[in-house]
């Protein structure tokens, strides 16, 4: 099979049935924020390092910077906005409301998918093991202890 | 930019397609080579996606573990297979770069782009790895030591594919410790050295291998420090921790990066060699009670 300009990609992203027609070096990134609209997801360092592009697929999380969005075809795709709505946040959401756990807010989207992967594998991590995880998203402001006490708080260890 | 995506459904069909075309380059993970095309640093207009070739499986033949090509590093890292036949291997994976970069990386890309400053090459090295080549004209093993020709650079010829990666399972009849240490800076590692010990019933190292990797241009073995650990019993072997950290230090061929010069990796090496060696020998006196 070769897949010229206008590959079809066929993808659930936050539970919804999505068909595109792509080229094939589009990246998931500028899929999710140019084609979809969904702009949670951000461009930090664009080489795989920030994490601000963290998004999940197949329940794993990817960098959506440096992953070809005609890889995620047949797949499931979740972004920040997948994970709660207005009134209805996720528990790491409100615990990072709770906690004040950000500052400017651009990292936050991805440390919320990567932190829901984290959860999902470890659901009573220790401050250890969120440390570990977590070391692959970059934050500029908070010092990343209030990300750390939040993730904890909406896991209950 | 790329504009054509192949997806081959066969390792015949993909071999068809490699080989002769600078800008057709395979494509597993894209953990590297996408970062090189967005970087401009690799002109690049057609991909050949491995990763509907069934080279994800992770298996033991009754010899070795074998490892896919595109089998990923987060993969690795939670096989049962490769976790109590090669532990090294699981830990080392399992601490590839980040989270990320362990989902959608693959253990061939690593071995094929060849950076200097990865572990997994190294500790493959200390597990007398070998990889499996195939291109249209056959297949051969390559011990994973001759693999590596210089940094970026391997013996992979431009129709060839790496399809698996053979590592010797361990005889029941001997124990093994495997101990690698490195020092990562950010995500990719700076230097890094390990020990691997085999002992025989009698209690003495049977086959002993001591080599240096990320840092390095290409992971290498000591091969003065293994022959100062082999035949020796685990007591005489740890007493010469620090005679093996000086000759991996003295012998290792460290390049300068942007964490450390050549002087002081040579100094870490010797650091890390030798707490690989206590690592490695406490690991096999806690076994044998």
């Amino acid at each position: 099979m070769r897949d010229r300009a206008g590959l079809r990609l066929r993808v659930r992203v936050n539970g919804e049935e999505v068909v595109r027609e792509i080229s094939p070096g589009r990246l998931l990134l500028d899929f999710l924020r140019d084609d979809l609209r969904l702009t949670a997801a951000k461009r930090g360092c664009d080489v795989q390092v920030c994490g601000a592009c963290t998004v999940l697929v197949d329940g794993a999380p990817v960098s959506s910077c440096c992953y070809l969005a005609a890889d995620a075809d047949g797949r499931e795709v979740v972004t920040c906005e997948g994970l709660g709505r207005p009134g209805q946040r996720s528990r790491l959401q409100e615990a990072f409301v709770a906690l004040g756990a950000f500052q400017c807010g651009y990292c936050t989207p991805g440390m919320l998918v990567a932190a829901t992967a984290l959860l999902a594998e470890h659901p009573h991590p220790t401050r250890e093991q969120v440390a570990e995880y977590m070391k692959g998203n970059l934050c500029r402001c908070t010092g990343y202890a209030r990300i750390v006490d939040a993730i904890l708080l909406a896991a209950g260890s | 930019m790329i504009d054509v995506l192949h997806r081959p459904g066969s390792l015949e069909e993909a071999l068809e397609l490699i080989g002769g075309r600078e800008d057709r380059r395979v494509y597993a993970g894209g953990t590297e080579l996408l970062l090189l095309v967005k970087l401009g640093l690799a002109q690049v207009r057609e991909l050949v996606d491995l990763k509907r070739l069934g080279l994800d499986g992770i298996t033991h033949d009754g010899t070795a573990v074998v490892i896919g090509a595109c089998a990923t590093h987060a993969e690795i890292a939670r096989s049962r297979t490769v976790r109590t036949l090669v532990p090294a291997l699981a830990a080392a994976a399992g601490e590839l770069g980040n989270v990320r970069v362990r989902t959608t990386g693959t253990i061939g890309g690593n071995l094929c782009f060849a950076e200097p400053s990865s572990d997994l090459g190294c500790v493959l090295l200390l597990e007398d790895a070998e990889v499996e080549l195939r291109s249209r004209r056959g297949t051969r093993r390559v011990e994973i030591g001759r693999f590596f020709v210089h940094a970026f650079t391997t013996v992979l010829a431009d129709d060839e594919l790496l399809v698996t990666v053979r590592v010797p399972a361990h005889p029941q009849s001997r124990r093994r410790a495997t101990r690698y240490r490195r020092i990562a800076l950010g995500e990719r590692p700076t230097a890094g050295a390990g020990v691997s010990l085999d002992l025989d019933a009698g209690g003495r190292v049977v086959r002993a291998r001591v080599a240096v990797g990320a840092g390095s241009a290409r992971p290498i073995r000591i091969g003065e420090a293994e022959a100062r650990l082999q035949g020796q019993d685990l007591a005489t072997a740890r007493e010469g921790a620090e005679e093996v950290g000086r000759l991996a230090a003295a012998a290792c061929e460290p390049i300068r990066d942007v964490h450390a010069s050549p002087g002081y990796k040579r100094h870490l090496v010797g650091v890390m060699a030798r707490r690989a060696l206590e690592d490695a020998t406490a690991e096999l006196e806690a076994d044998r009670g």
